[in-house]
């Protein structure tokens, strides 16, 4: 259990202090390494060729971590790191998520590519949620007392004689 | 989640649909034949198109390794 500090820390960082850097002072705010698709591509590519870069990407795969959540951190962590813009980041990324999955493939590791579409999970929830409320429904009509009257049902007499319209129509 | 929060997970499904033109088959040389447009050289393509190749050109080889392993 830890104890109460009975004296205030003066040294911790004021709110909002990570925001007052000076511009041009982080990697990001400074002109990207690398500003072409290409550039970028092929530095991945390089990078990921490495069999140590390989063997670490298989961990993670092995892991449970999606095909395209380990693209989307490598691409961000490097556009934090000054090597590219965000936008270079992005268009790379589907590079990066075919060839995690030729890493993966050439493993033979069943990884999960995290591009299955969410819609479909939400609309089964739909529909399954939409049939248990029809099933009550139709349990709750079932139920009640159906009642008897003594009236009888179908059409009556005079209802016939107006459908009976036509020229060769019986005349009753 | 992963959709809603990676644009990558988006830009990769889009390239799938990106259809590149397919390379026509050389024209006759003669003084006659009708004048071919010169082909899209790897620097006209667009940054999509560009993505798009490299995207074709790494799928065929896993799936090169998926039939050639099986």
């Amino acid at each position: 259990m830890a104890l109460p500090n009975p004296q205030p820390s003066f040294d911790a960082p004021i709110p909002g202090q990570a925001l007052v850097a000076e511009l041009g002072s982080r990697p990001w705010q400074q002109p990207a390494q690398y500003s072409t698709i290409e550039e970028a591509v092929d530095f991945y590519i390089a990078k990921m060729s490495s069999d140590e870069a390989a063997v670490q990407i298989e961990d993670i795969l092995e892991m449970g971590v999606s095909v395209a959540d380990l693209a989307h951190i490598i691409q961000l962590s490097n556009v934090m790191e000054g090597v590219h813009s965000i936008d270079v980041g992005v268009m790379a990324t589907p590079v990066l998520i075919e060839f995690i999955m030729l890493i993966g493939d050439s493993a033979d590791i069943k990884y999960k590519t995290g591009l299955e579409d969410d819609n479909k999970a939400i609309e089964k929830t739909l529909i399954n949620r939409a049939m248990k409320k029809f099933k009550a429904e139709e349990d709750k009509k079932s139920a009640e007392p159906v009642e008897v009257t003594d009236e009888p049902q179908g059409e009556t007499k005079d209802e016939k004689i107006n459908q009976l319209t036509g020229l060769m129509a019986r005349r009753i | 989640m992963t959709r809603q929060l990676n644009p990558g997970v988006l830009a990769y499904t889009n390239i799938n649909s990106v259809k590149l033109e397919e390379e026509k088959k050389p024209m006759g040389s003669g003084l006659l034949s009708p004048r071919s447009r010169e082909n899209k050289s790897s620097k006209n393509l667009e940054p999509y198109e560009r993505v798009a190749t490299y995207v074709m050109a790494i799928r065929e080889q896993r799936e090169e390794l998926k039939n050639g392993s099986s």
